[in-house]
């Protein structure tokens, strides 16, 4: 396996459909999904719940539940198809060379387990180390993840750190093996704004630090947009607009994005509008599959006949592209 | 979500092949009120009648279970048997049910030393064997059908005390409650017109699985002599009975028991067809 | 968790003077003629007041009550009725038997329960488990003493294959612990070491088939439901084999409910061990019960209460003694 080079694409996500399944039949969650992420950056993916942004998170890494799985597309990493990748070599992947962070840190963490433990636990399962020396290299990870009372927390369970402190820590463990691509699931949605920043500010930290490729789920653009170079909107299991942050905060050309801009601090800068909100709710798991067309159209002010019978090629412009066949005008 | 790599699980009920749980359920149910309130269709030998001509017999056409050491038709004792056991049981479960019910009501809405009195008394009556502290009452009520009742249901109505009260306690921070407390609702109703129709589901799947454990229980006690006493049938009085003539008559031994064994079944039944109920209708 | 610790004892200790406030109260206060018992039916009133006059019980209620306590405290268990002798040293006597009975029935249901349910959590529910379940079922549905007595007429008698009643058939070995099996193969007796097994394994197999049901399917379900938690999806995005996710996470916290479990379980063993000690004639307290059950000496009869609650008791002590060990989560309160 041939080392990435410096700006090649760390993994590359080509057409991925992951479906649920619900009583008899299988409901796509996620349709035809495109992206990548380089070495050294940050991209975040961005929607509402029920957008499909953490299963395709869930799918990459391979830990979709039982009733769930992929139908089609590819995961390639490092050259290899992770889709059909033998489950053991998957595990070997996992915590190694693919990291996960999950959401809520409170309760991500083995309540009966030192967190020391569990820090060290990747190095335990993949890298046969004793006790010991994993007990170290997890301290020295915890103290570089800005943790000052490193034996306290190392001995500490779960239950007696703060949220923003576990949260530290989780990272530590994603990142006690070095692994190449590092994945965030919502991982400031629980904590306070003081300490959403700093953890924001340390996986900036991180990533640069290894060169890692970043992928970073949130519901909060405002968040993202801090530390992402580039942001993937999706919307009703579909992926609607993917572009470098700068292009995306300022001139977005999709109308979600538009709405989600409207209705969020960042954008109100821009457009001098009140916050507004989207009128409408999200699509329901049965019309997520079965939507033949756009699965915004109900909900969007722009609306033409065309929408409703096919899902929209991408067109490029710049460091942005979007699906959709009648895009905000550029200012 | 689910654990992901790891195969999704179901846990498998009792359900009788192609019937589904309610119609098993039913027809069991049937069977045994038939069984109890007419025993003279399903048993047509006396179950007293002595005939010390055939006594131990194998079992034949004309005794489907053979006879004892009287000569008494065991197929007939094992029915009649197994009305008083039934019957019995359910008896115990539902008193201890009520008992516990109020006890563990009472307990749950007062709060305050009535709590603690209560709970604390619950806990010694616990903190025996159950078998143990049944066999104790009955001996010092005196042997007997009723000394069974009375016994048995000192033993059960701690459980269901325990169980209500913790539902009780959960229950009554529900709005619905302040708002029946506000509007001036005496404790007493409240329990019974707001809270009983949220306990009955889990209670019913309860008292219908422990009629088949009173079964059990009643039939250990009249095993030990302490509950029906000769001649009245009595499954556990039966078997005890039988291990005298443990090595000649393997049907005196063997047969009663599986009586027990389907009526404690039957009852487990319909408990996991209640229990599936209730699963499917407030889950 | 000192507080915690205290807090169990004294609760215990609480427990148990109600206990035997209880069985007191059984004894004394609820027969309506305890002399009658021990004179004799043909007896007359002259004969019965006499007889209650020996046992002291026509002193007050609370005098008796307060000979009772101290007595106890002291070790005395009263007199029997019946045979005129302490009951203490008779029970200590018995006790070793019931003792043995009940360690391997409680070692091989816990081992056999718990494991079960934990294999079958982790493999899900495969074709042949269907015949265990069922089997299993069928064992909480039935008689303790019936299913002893089928095994002793169809194993022991019928084919021979194990003993139909007793303890040992060969000479027991040194009394070092008590347990036959032990006392052998410290003493290097083999023959008597396997003799005494042998006579174990019908009681035991009667005593775990009863309820081991119970264990196995609250093992499963505890583990499934543990087996949902978030962390264990932490755990598999470190790239842990399932193996070392149930062994290493989900186990340790899908204990506590099976904890409890085996707690009360122990209080339903030694109910059923009466029953079985019956049917096969072993020489322990649940046929001293049984026999003093025959005569209403009440004496007697309660201070077996008295004695196995008091077993039960320590066990769900132990058990809650435990709980901090393993949760730490306890260990703060």
């Amino acid at each position: 396996m041939a080392p990435a080079a410096a700006n090649s694409a760390m993994c590359e996500v080509t057409d991925l459909t992951v479906a649920y399944q619900s009583g008899d039949e299988w409901l796509r969650a996620v349709r035809s999904v495109s992206f990548e992420v380089r070495r050294g950056e940050i991209l975040a993916v961005v929607g509402e719940t029920g957008s499909g942004k953490s299963t395709t998170a869930t799918a990459v890494i391979r830990m979709l539940p039982a009733n769930g799985k992929v139908v089609s597309g590819r995961v390639m990493f490092d050259g290899r198809d992770l889709v059909h990748l033998p489950s053991q070599e998957m595990r070997r992947l996992r915590g190694q060379d693919i990291a996960y962070v999950p959401q809520q840190p409170m309760s991500a963490f083995n309540p009966t387990m030192t967190v020391g433990r569990q820090v060290a636990e990747p190095l335990l399962i993949h890298r046969r180390a004793n006790a010991s020396d994993a007990a170290r290299e997890a301290s020295k990870r915890l103290k570089e993840m800005g943790i000052r009372e490193v034996d306290r927390v190392m001995k500490a369970y779960p239950h007696q750190l703060s949220g923003g402190m576990l949260q530290r820590a989780m990272i530590a463990t994603a990142m006690i093996c070095q692994p190449r691509l590092l994945i965030l699931d919502e991982p400031t949605s629980a904590l306070d704004v003081t300490i959403q920043r700093q953890i924001l500010a340390l996986i900036k930290q991180v990533q640069s630090e290894y060169r890692l490729a970043v992928i970073l789920i949130s519901h909060d653009l405002t968040v993202v947009s801090q530390v992402a170079d580039r942001i993937l909107v999706m919307y009703g299991g579909r992926a609607v607009e993917i572009g470098a942050t700068e292009a995306i905060m300022n001139r977005a050309r999709h109308p979600y994005t538009r709405g989600l801009l409207r209705s969020t601090m960042a954008g109100e800068r821009e457009h001098k509008a009140k916050l507004a909100s989207l009128a409408g709710y999200p699509p329901a798991p049965h019309d997520v599959d079965s939507e033949q067309g756009c699965p915004f159209r109900p909900r969007c002010p722009r609306a033409v006949d065309q929408c409703s019978t096919m899902f929209p090629p991408f067109s490029a412009g710049g460091a942005d592209s979007w699906a959709c066949f009648n895009p905000e005008p550029v200012e | 979500m689910a654990a992901p790599a790891l195969p999704a699980r179901r846990m498998s009920g009792i359900d009788l092949a192609g019937l589904g749980r309610r119609w098993g359920a039913l027809v069991l149910v049937a069977v045994w009120l038939l069984i109890v309130l007419l025993p003279g269709i399903a048993a047509p030998q006396d179950p007293l009648a002595l005939n010390t001509s055939n006594t131990l017999a194998p079992p034949s056409a004309h005794h489907f279970f053979g006879t004892d050491e009287a000569g008494r038709d065991l197929w007939a004792r094992c029915v009649w048997g197994v009305r008083y056991s039934l019957g019995i049981a359910v008896l115990i479960v539902i008193g201890a049910a009520v008992i516990g019910t109020v006890i563990g009501g009472v307990a749950g809405l007062f709060r305050g030393p009535i709590d603690t009195v209560l709970m604390r008394t619950t806990d010694v009556f616990l903190a025996f064997p159950y078998l143990i502290l049944a066999i104790a009452i009955a001996s010092a009520v005196g042997p007997g059908l009723t000394t069974v009742v009375v016994a048995l249901t000192a033993v059960w109505w701690p459980g269901y005390a325990r169980m209500v009260r913790g539902q009780v306690l959960a229950l009554k921070e529900l709005p619905f409650v302040e708002g029946a407390r506000a509007a001036g609702t005496s404790t007493f109703a409240i329990l019974y017109r707001h809270l009983l129709p949220h306990l009955l589901p889990q209670l019913s799947a309860r008292i219908s699985m422990d009629v088949g454990y009173a079964v059990l229980a009643l039939t250990g006690l009249s095993f030990l002599g302490l509950g029906a006493q000769p001649p009245t049938p009595e499954l556990g009085a039966i078997i005890a009975d039988a291990h005298s003539h443990l090595l000649v008559a393997w049907w005196y031994t063997t047969l009663p028991g599986l009586f027990v064994l389907a009526a404690v079944l039957s009852a487990m039944v319909v408990s996991d067809w209640l229990e599936a109920r209730n699963k499917s209708r407030f889950a | 968790m000192t507080y915690y610790l205290l807090r169990r004892l004294v609760g215990a200790v609480a427990v148990l003077f109600g206990v035997v406030t209880g069985t007191f109260v059984l004894s004394h206060v609820v027969p309506s003629c305890p002399a009658c018992a021990v004179a004799g039916l043909r007896a007359g009133p002259e004969q019965i007041k006499a007889a209650a006059h020996s046992l002291g019980l026509d002193r007050p209620v609370w005098d008796q009550y307060a000979t009772y306590i101290s007595g106890l405290v002291h070790g005395d268990f009263g007199t029997s009725y019946a045979s005129r002798q302490p009951i203490g040293p008779a029970i200590l006597t018995a006790l070793p038997a019931t003792l043995e009975l009940v360690f391997y029935s409680f070692v091989v249901y816990a081992l056999l329960g718990v494991g079960l349910g934990l294999v079958w959590a982790w493999r899900g529910n495969r074709f042949e488990s269907w015949i265990i379940r069922l089997v299993s079922m069928l064992g909480t549905a039935m008689p303790v003493f019936w299913f002893a007595m089928v095994l002793q007429l169809w194993l022991a008698s019928r084919v021979g294959w194990f003993p139909i009643t007793g303890r040992m058939q060969l000479d027991p070995p040194p009394t070092i612990t008590g347990f036959y099996t032990v006392d052998s193969l410290l003493t290097g007796n083999f023959a008597a070491f396997g003799d005494s097994a042998w006579h174990l394994v019908l009681p035991v197999t009667a005593l775990v088939m009863w309820q081991f049901a119970v264990a196995t399917r609250l093992t499963e379900r505890s583990v499934i439901e543990e087996m949902r938690m978030p962390y264990v999806r932490t755990a598999i995005a470190k790239g842990a084999s399932t193996r070392r996710v149930l062994l290493g996470h989900v186990f340790r916290n899908a204990i506590n409910p099976v904890l409890t479990m085996l707690g009360l379980q122990f209080g339903w063993l030694l109910g059923g061990t009466v029953l079985v000690e019956v049917v096969f004639s072993w020489p322990g307290i649940g046929i001293y019960m049984y026999n003093a059950l025959q005569t209403f000496d009440f004496p007697a009869i309660m201070a077996v209460t008295v004695v196995v609650t008091l077993g039960f008791v320590v066990v769900n002590l132990i058990v809650d003694l435990l709980y901090p060990v393993i949760d730490p989560r306890i260990r703060a309160t």
